[in-house]
């Protein structure tokens, strides 16, 4: 029943991220459009705008809001840490701080040449992480985690730094960017983007009753036939896809990763397959309705998307922080 | 990571003086030596390297003005105003750093991590959208966001310490909010304004000098004293908040103090030349380590910061020479690090 | 009231190097007569004192150094184009023998001091700090605000350097090209057109008071509707809904990437449905340019070269 209203907030927020943009086209275009009705005035440009532009953009932020829902969701399950987030891990910036090396040095220019450096600087993210994690097993302390992320973040953030230093003319270039944004998303950076995103979700799939196991320990799982290393393995893999599809794409989109699976626990109490669900499609519509937000908010101008969901996430993120009952319940 | 070092064997030598007994941290006391002697060949250094090289002696002359044109000039407009503000910042930082760790009894707690670094940002944006002629850095607006940035977080995280890494990572939340402020605002704003904006929150003494200094050095004198007046009762924070107040420690009024000297010298230090990434937290835990103490080390934290200063200005400008690094990307780059080494190590002297 | 000023500006700057022991060490001891100098009021109101003919000059920003080759001065040295690790690559092929200063904004006072300078030039944005230090090593001449277009850059430089009939001569050259351009193109002057700058996430727009803004103003190119802001930089990033915004009858499209490949970028651009729905693209009148010359601030050298860019894809 619940998971009725997920679908159908999805499916508004879809909507409302065709009908609202920096142009004129409105939401009664939508229904025109859809309805086979005529398009007003300048019907070339409605269809344009709602073909060519807010289709891609609505496109992009559904398979990018998928993607850190999923990654949050993930993370958080084999940490067992529920601030545990691709931004707030240091991952994000790491497949960042990839893409801004192969634009700068290595000229590439389209998704699907930033793809390859996005995924490596993903996987350097997630080393690192599972490096300093593996340390102290997955009960590493929560918080303690989180600075860990933020350490690998300043250093990776020190690191972009300084190669913008160097390229001043690219500082307005890799700005928006490195913001994170959905302007400008091209069917066919969504396809580049796709292969990744689908092999992630196959692999969810495949590992979500080990993880299920995981939650009752790593004796009872192995009991139950199942591999927690190799589990654990497949879910930090699917993180790295994911993160790596998504900056590639639309660069980093912070924090989504802790709101997603937050909001998705409201709807979703027991089932883990019904969790990770319900963790992307709320990382879908909480990006299609920032996104709707960014469009107007300076129009006619951009702004970028990610601003938008800090301002979500970060409230959000001391939320958590401050209620010890949200962090200690590892359910989930 | 609550310090409660109850070690039998002080630190030091017992002076005893009838009524009268102060502990001599011998141990303090040498390490502080060490530190100044280091900071003074690490300055003479800096006044010596550089494109055009210069020896002890060209160096010597130049400061009493007796060296020729250019040397003088290099010397005394360039390299020397850079060493005493690139010192200064990072000693206020040193000093922030030290107070809050020991009133927060978190190793980790620094100025930056708890969002006062982006809160400057936020109000040194502010102060460049909005005043008729901006001075971008100004110590009263680094100050005045340092402030604002450490009220959120109090009233946020409730009760300063007993919360371990909680209060962190309240002010990671706040300093991102404070950043997606700063990039709405920016984005709404003029793109020479951003540009001025981004320039000084990378951090650099590139043309600082004295002027930029003088804020800072004078808030020092301040805040030192106060600060070592502040020492001894913090010290018996350490032990127990009712020992505390049992020897008569009004616990509120000290931690409103500490807390205030913290934030006011963070303000300064980032007022020189930007904010300067993980040197507040850097300083203290190197000196706590070299003391061999975990008691707050107010002299030996503001050494440590400011030697770290002068010498992550110094790589930055030596490193990759003629290419300048901005020391607060060598800051974020090796303090991300050592933030890094800290978590990962096993830890050595907490209680 | 401001003659008083000066008289007393400079009796007090005689006064300030006739005690100064330091005055003998000012480089070219060769010369032993020492410099006559001059006052000369800057872009910002500040009274410089500035030798009558100086000698190692330093132009610390791309429009002091195409002022100075555009009145036929070699600067000893000068700093970095925007962006760019040597000086800006317009004016690449007459910088042979000037000492790079480091980049731009951010000179390298080693350099600097190691020039020895008798005269700095720097106009636009400066860090009050750097100025400052600036003002110790040898005087200082602001040339122009931020908003100042190309000719009070090259008046100022002209008139620090005492060269201001050279500055003139050049004004009216450009002036007559205008007036022949003007000519030979007649109405299809009458148009609009836009200067944008093009990023994958979005383009914007020059403003109004920019320098490329100004040279199509003085041919007579008019601003297309919605674009006429005020302000020497560009826009913010427009979203590709309203890319109408900078439709009109020419496109000026430039970028800042490294090399100047303006090329792929246009074509990256065409690609985009809202970009090729524009009218500009629809008729051919896209015209690909480096964004290190239109884009930015330029002097007298790249104005005269956009004058002759506009007029080789109009006629």
């Amino acid at each position: 029943m619940k998971i009725l209203f997920v679908i159908l907030g999805l499916l508004t927020a879809c909507i409302i991220s065709l009908g609202v943009g920096g142009g004129s086209v409105s939401l009664l275009h939508v229904f025109d459009y859809l309805s086979g009705r005529p398009l007003g005035d300048d019907p070339e440009y409605v269809e344009m705008v709602l073909v060519s532009i807010r289709l891609p953009r609505t496109l992009g932020a559904i398979l990018v809001g998928t993607c850190f829902g999923l990654a949050g969701a993930l993370l958080q399950t084999v940490t067992r840490n529920r601030l545990a987030e691709t931004d707030l891990l240091g991952i994000n910036g790491g497949a960042a701080l990839g893409v801004v090396i192969g634009l700068t040095f290595f000229g590439a220019e389209t998704v699907s040449g930033y793809m390859g450096w996005s995924f490596g600087g993903a996987l350097f993210g997630t080393m690192l992480v599972v490096a300093i994690a593996g340390r102290g097993g997955i009960t590493i302390p929560p918080l303690r985690l989180v600075l860990t992320g933020l350490a690998i973040a300043s250093t990776v953030q020190g690191v972009i730094g300084f190669i913008l230093l160097q390229n001043q003319n690219s500082l307005d270039q890799f700005r928006f960017w490195v913001l994170g944004s959905l302007a400008g998303v091209t069917l066919d950076g969504i396809m580049a983007s796709l292969p990744g995103t689908l092999i992630g979700i196959l692999i969810v799939i495949a590992i979500t009753r080990s993880l299920g196991a995981l939650r009752l320990g790593d004796d009872v799982a192995k009991g139950l036939g199942h591999r927690p290393a190799v589990t654990r393995f497949a879910a930090i893999a699917a993180v790295t896809l994911f993160t790596g599809s998504a900056i590639a794409l639309t660069g980093p989109v912070v924090l989504l990763g802790l709101i997603a699976p937050y909001a998705a626990r409201y709807f979703v109490q027991s089932s883990m397959a019904l969790f990770f669900i319900v963790s992307g499609i709320m990382g879908a519509s909480v990006l299609l309705l920032a996104d709707s937000v960014s469009r107007i908010i300076v129009r006619p101008y951009e702004s970028p998307v990610s601003v938008v969901v800090v301002l979500i996430g970060a409230p959000l993120l001391i939320h958590i922080a401050r209620s010890p009952k949200q962090l200690s319940s590892l359910n989930s | 990571m609550n310090i409660s070092n109850l070690k039998p064997v002080p630190a030091g030598r017992v002076i005893r003086g009838g009524s009268f007994s102060w502990v001599l941290p011998y141990r303090a006391g040498l390490v502080s030596l060490v530190l100044i002697s280091i900071t003074l060949v690490l300055f003479i250094y800096a006044l010596m390297a550089g494109e055009t090289s210069l020896n002890p002696v060209q160096v010597f002359k130049s400061l009493t003005g007796s060296a020729d044109w250019a040397t003088n000039l290099l010397v005394g407009e360039v390299r020397l105003p850079r060493a005493v503000a690139a010192w200064s910042a990072g000693a206020a930082l040193g000093l922030s750093g030290a107070m809050l760790q020991a009133i927060t009894r978190n190793r980790l707690a620094s100025p930056d991590i708890l969002g006062v670094n982006d809160g400057a940002t936020f109000m040194v944006m502010i102060m460049v959208m909005f005043a008729a002629s901006p001075v971008v850095g100004e110590w009263r607006i680094s100050c005045g966001g340092a402030l604002l940035a450490f009220s959120i977080l109090m009233l946020l995280s409730r009760n300063v310490g007993s919360h371990g890494h909680r209060m962190l990572v309240i002010g990671i939340g706040v300093s991102q909010l404070f950043r997606s402020v700063n990039e709405l605002m920016l984005s709404r704003g003029h793109i020479q304004h951003a540009t001025a904006v981004y320039v000084w929150s990378i951090g650099s003494f590139v043309g600082r000098g004295f002027e930029h200094a003088l804020p800072a050095m004078f808030g020092l004198l301040i805040c030192v004293p106060w600060a070592l007046s502040l020492q001894r009762h913090i010290n018996l924070f350490s032990f127990d908040e009712t020992i505390a107040s049992g020897c008569g420690v009004s616990v509120k009024s000290v931690k409103l103090q500490t807390i205030f000297v913290a934030v006011l010298s963070a303000g300064l230090g980032l007022s020189v030349g930007g904010p300067l990434a993980f040197l507040a937290l850097a300083a203290p835990i190197a000196v706590s380590r070299l003391v061999r103490s975990s008691k707050v080390a107010v002299v030996g934290s503001l050494l440590t910061g400011g030697l770290l200063a002068l010498g992550g200005d110094l790589a930055g400008r030596m490193l990759l020479a003629p290419i300048e690094l901005p020391v607060g990307v060598v800051c974020r780059i090796f303090g991300g690090l050592f933030l890094l080494l800290l978590l990962v190590l096993p830890k050595r002297n907490a209680g | 009231m401001l003659a008083m000023a000066a008289v007393f500006a400079a009796a007090f700057g005689v006064i300030l190097s006739g005690c100064k022991p330091a005055a003998s060490e000012v480089p070219e001891v060769g010369n032993s007569d020492v410099q006559k100098t001059r006052i000369v009021i800057d872009a910002f109101g500040n009274e410089v004192e500035v030798p009558e003919h100086p000698k190692r000059v330093l132009a610390l920003s791309e429009v002091d150094l195409d002022a100075m080759l555009a009145l036929g001065e070699t600067p000893f040295g000068a700093s970095a184009g925007r962006g760019q690790e040597t000086f800006p690559r317009y004016l690449l092929d007459q910088t042979e023998g000037i000492e790079l200063m480091g980049a731009l904004y951010r000179p390298s006072f080693e350099r600097v001091i190691g020039a020895r300078p008798d005269l700095i030039l720097c106009g636009g944005w400066m860090d009050d700090g750097v100025e400052k230090k600036l003002r110790k090593i040898a005087p200082v001449v602001r040339t122009y605000r931020v908003d100042d277009g190309w000719r009070t850059a090259l008046q100022n430089v002209a008139a620090a350097l005492n060269l201001q009939d050279q500055a003139e001569a050049f004004e009216q050259a450009y002036a007559e090209r205008v007036a022949s351009i003007q000519a030979e193109l007649g109405d299809s002057l009458q148009q609009t057109a836009s200067i944008i700058r093009w990023n994958p996430k979005g383009p914007a727009f020059m403003h109004a008071d920019s320098f490329a803004r100004k040279i199509t103003g003085d041919l007579g190119l008019g601003i297309p509707e919605g674009q006429d802001v005020e302000g020497p930089a560009h826009s913010k990033t427009i979203s590709f809904e309203n890319l109408n915004l900078i439709d009109a009858d020419w496109v000026f499209l430039g970028t800042l990437t490294g090399e100047g490949d303006a090329q792929r970028s246009f074509d990256a651009a065409r690609s985009n449905p809202a970009f090729a729905q524009l009218k500009a693209v629809k008729s051919g009148q896209v015209v690909v340019v480096d964004g290190s010359m239109w884009t930015s601030s330029g002097g007298p050298i790249a104005a005269l070269q956009l004058v002759e860019e506009i007029h080789g894809a109009l006629k």
